[in-house]
């Protein structure tokens, strides 16, 4: 069944090469996106997981309702 | 802009979290019975349900799926509210994900013992569960994109991008290998067959370890490492090239599981190649982890949850270079069949996916429940534990691997091979299959105590339901600033068209492997003395499914002459065409089976199914005595008939109806044969269908060969292509 529905796709040569170009073209884009990038952008998106403010492990029973509290300071101050 | 007070979700992460702990100790449990079994067979406490061919399917999928799964869902459910700022866009679509989720887990839990198996690794459920598993994974999909949309967070970080192509990938995955025609509630056959059958499921199976092992795990380990070691991740721009490679690279390197088998060699040096370039973002991936720890390695010393993701990245750089490695040709001659790969995958899954779950729960636990860990000493045991158990499970693994296959490839000086009888092989790793079962309960016990360590840990704190949060709502007019702005337009802000994007990256490398293989017929040159199994075989072959032969006996001879003069003739493409699943097999615990037909009595596979020890003295393979009892449903054969003439086997129109005659007949030769040899046994039992389907492996080239020598037309030829 698939193999007819397949064969009767015209010029199916052509999609490999359509694919590399894509690709290659996409990749090119990617790389110079990445090397040209805003700095500051790059450093607000590699800072997004520390957002909350948590602490390691061994003072985050201390800190987690501290968490609340500067969470919210932060926020307002934003 | 004013702030809104919303709450984030803790519930449904914690019943996460206790149904990872839970399916991991029991995963581990049943891989332990495995090891155990490999060594002292008679571990399977006698019983059909526990025999090392259903409990290793049992073990393999309580770890991916309920182990691995379930904490990758719970990491996923935790760090996507916190990354978007948002609850998750529906509590009842969590909640069903998770008990829906867990039900799919009960269905394997029953149905794999019982022998319901499809047979292709890692995706082994039968039919209603893959539609189960359709539906969960679309709720669980619907509820990720429904978050992201609902968002407080313009600007989606890494981690959800692994999310997105976690989600795609897998649904794709799951819905193409799942390809199969229903014989009935209980049991299906592949759509596919042979060669093209094999595949699809090793695209599914390589896919698997990508998709559901390991983006989604990179996206956690860029949330919880820089979370846990409280700086930033290394290089943000790293990541975004190690994202988009990787899923663009992962998805082409399936067919190097399938290195000297009868696939088309250019689809085997394609999976090569990209395997090989897997190193470079595999390998950038590793150092943007280790990296993001510099300047906080003192930390690493005291700290058990750096311990862990440390020796999780290690692993997973190790594993990375390794998988690349063992798929170059000459170095998969000597691996693969062998234990080299049993620890190739323990290495990726007890180190980099155990670890960082281990590691994510140490640092979740405390967290959410408002307190600090019961015990860090007891966390630095389970550490030095685990580490211990995975040296000793990979390093007997490794030299049992090669010692293996080294004598199964060693030839005296008058070009005969030494090791003859390949039980001589297998009782020679003996001693190292126990060291494994060693590192395995090291490893186990370690989880133990890790259980006992965050149950305390839950007693002394209280349990933060819902954790109050506050952001400001996204503006509705967004201008993006101008450096690097068409970037956030067209991704970034889009998170549908950012999904269809990375569908469409790993579409390209499947459809290109497949559509030729599916396409060209030289690919699979036909052979016109291959047959159709007999009703009786098709039995036989069903059972030969149900016990799980497949987990330890290959049917692919290889074209080496080590193969070549312990089994017979290299394997052909066209040998498998009414192959519905194909039955290739990754593991050589015991022989290669492909040309065993007519090299036994059948008197011999009798006494060997009832006690192999007794048969061969040392061999453990375990005895299967209720196929001596149990009886063949014969009400299944017509349906069978059906079944997989839909999917193109050439059955004749009717066949259905005389086919218990033939079976009839054919078992009842085997009976008189058995009966000749002192041995009274019913032509229902399926000992019978077994012994019809193993006799027929190999004969049909035999066959055509002796056709050809006669000039003669063979009889009953469905074909002639």
């Amino acid at each position: 069944m698939y193999n007819n529905v397949l064969q009767s796709i015209e010029n199916i040569a052509v999609w490999p090469v359509v694919s590399f170009v894509i690709f290659f073209l996409f990749f090119i884009c990617l790389l110079w996106w990445v090397f040209t990038a805003d700095k500051k952008f790059i450093e607000y998106m590699a800072d997004l997981p520390l957002q909350q403010g948590e602490l390691p492990t061994e003072q985050a029973g201390a800190a987690a309702q501290e968490n609340c509290s500067t969470e919210k300071k932060l926020s307002s101050q934003n | 802009m004013e702030l809104e007070k919303f709450s984030y979700d803790n519930k449904v992460v914690k019943a996460f979290i206790i149904a990872t702990v839970v399916f991991g100790l029991v995963g581990m449990l049943v891989g332990l019975t495995a090891a155990i079994q490999l060594f002292y067979p008679i571990f399977n406490f006698d019983t059909q349900y526990t025999t090392f061919g259903r409990i290793r399917p049992l073990h393999t999928n309580a770890i991916i799926f309920a182990f691995v799964g379930n904490a990758m869902f719970a990491g996923v459910y935790y760090s996507m509210q916190r990354l978007l700022k948002t609850r998750m866009f529906s509590d009842g679509l969590s909640w069903i994900h998770f008990w829906g989720w867990q039900l799919i887990i009960l269905a394997a839990a029953i149905s794999l013992p019982l022998g319901m198996t499809t047979s292709k690794e890692y995706a082994e459920l039968e039919w209603p569960i893959d539609i189960a598993i359709t539906i969960i994974w679309v709720v669980f999909g619907w509820n990720m994109i429904g978050t992201i949309i609902k968002r407080r967070e313009r600007h989606m970080y890494v981690a959800i991008w692994f999310y997105i192509a976690t989600f795609i990938t897998v649904a794709v995955l799951h819905l193409v290998n799942s390809f199969e025609i229903p014989v009935n509630f209980f049991k299906s056959y592949s759509g596919y067959a042979g060669v093209q059958d094999a595949l699809v499921q090793w695209w599914y199976g390589h896919n698997a370890v990508a998709f559901f092992l390991t983006t989604p795990y990179l996206g956690l380990m860029y949330y919880f490492l820089p979370k846990a070691a409280n700086r930033p991740v290394y290089s943000y721009k790293l990541s975004i090239v190690h994202f988009w490679s990787l899923i663009f690279i992962y998805i082409w390197a399936g067919p190097h599981h399938l290195l000297y088998t009868s696939l088309p060699d250019w689809a085997q040096s394609l999976g090569v190649v990209f395997s090989i370039m897997l190193i470079a973002p595999s390998w950038g991936g590793m150092l943007n982890g280790l990296m993001t720890l510099r300047g906080a390695w003192d930390r690493v010393r005291e700290e058990p949850v750096l311990k862990f993701l440390v020796v999780a990245v290690t692993a997973y750089g190790m594993a990375t270079l390794e998988g690349p490695l063992l798929s170059l040709k000459n170095v998969n001659a000597i691996a693969h069949f062998t234990d080299w790969i049993i620890a190739h995958v323990h290495v990726g899954g007890l180190g980099w996916n155990g670890f960082l779950i281990f590691g994510m729960l140490y640092w979740l636990v405390p967290r959410m429940w408002d307190t600090k860990l019961f015990s860090t000493k007891l966390a630095n045991l389970h550490f030095w534990l685990g580490t211990l158990g995975i040296i000793f499970y990979a390093l007997p693994m490794y030299v049992s691997g090669v010692v293996q296959s080294l004598m199964w490839k060693e030839f005296n000086p008058e070009g005969f091979l030494v090791y003859k009888n390949f039980l001589e092989t297998t009782v020679q790793i003996l001693p190292l299959h126990m060291l494994r079962a060693v590192g395995g309960s090291l490893y186990l016990t370690g989880a133990i105590i890790m259980t006992y360590n965050l149950i305390k840990t839950a007693y002394a704190g209280n349990f933060i339901a819902n954790e109050a949060a506050e952001a400001a709502p996204l503006a509705k007019e967004y201008v993006a600033p101008r450096s690097g702005a068409w970037h956030h337009r067209v991704l970034e802000h889009k998170p549908v068209l950012f999904a269809v994007l990375s569908l469409v990256v790993i579409l390209i490398g499947g459809l290109m492997e497949m559509v030729p293989t599916f396409l060209i017929k030289s690919n699979v040159p036909t052979i016109s003395s291959v047959k159709p199994y007999t009703p009786l075989e098709l039995h036989g072959r069903d059972i030969y499914i149900r016990e799980g032969c497949v987990n330890c006996h290959t049917q692919m001879v290889r074209p080496f002459r080590s193969e070549t003069e312990r089994y017979g003739e290299y394997s052909k493409a066209g040998e498998y065409v009414y192959d519905h699943p194909f039955l290739w097999g990754s593991k050589r615990t015991g022989p290669d089976l492909q040309r065993i037909g007519g090299k036994y009595s059948n008197t011999w596979h009798y006494n060997h199914m009832l006690a192999p020890d007794a048969v061969s003295t040392g061999s453990i393979m375990p005895p299967y005595p209720w196929l001596f009892e149990q009886v063949i449903d014969k009400n299944q054969t017509g349906k069978k008939i059906s079944a997989l003439r839909k999917v193109g086997v050439p059955y004749e129109e009717g066949y259905e109806a005389v086919a218990n005659e033939e079976l009839d007949k054919q078992a009842m030769v085997i009976a008189s044969n058995l009966k000749a040899d002192g041995i009274e046994v019913a032509p229902e039992t399926e000992i019978v269908a077994l012994i019809a389907y193993l006799q027929r492996l190999g004969q049909d080239i035999k066959a055509g060969k002796t056709a050809e020598i006669n000039n003669e037309p063979l009889p009953g030829s469905p074909t002639k292509n």
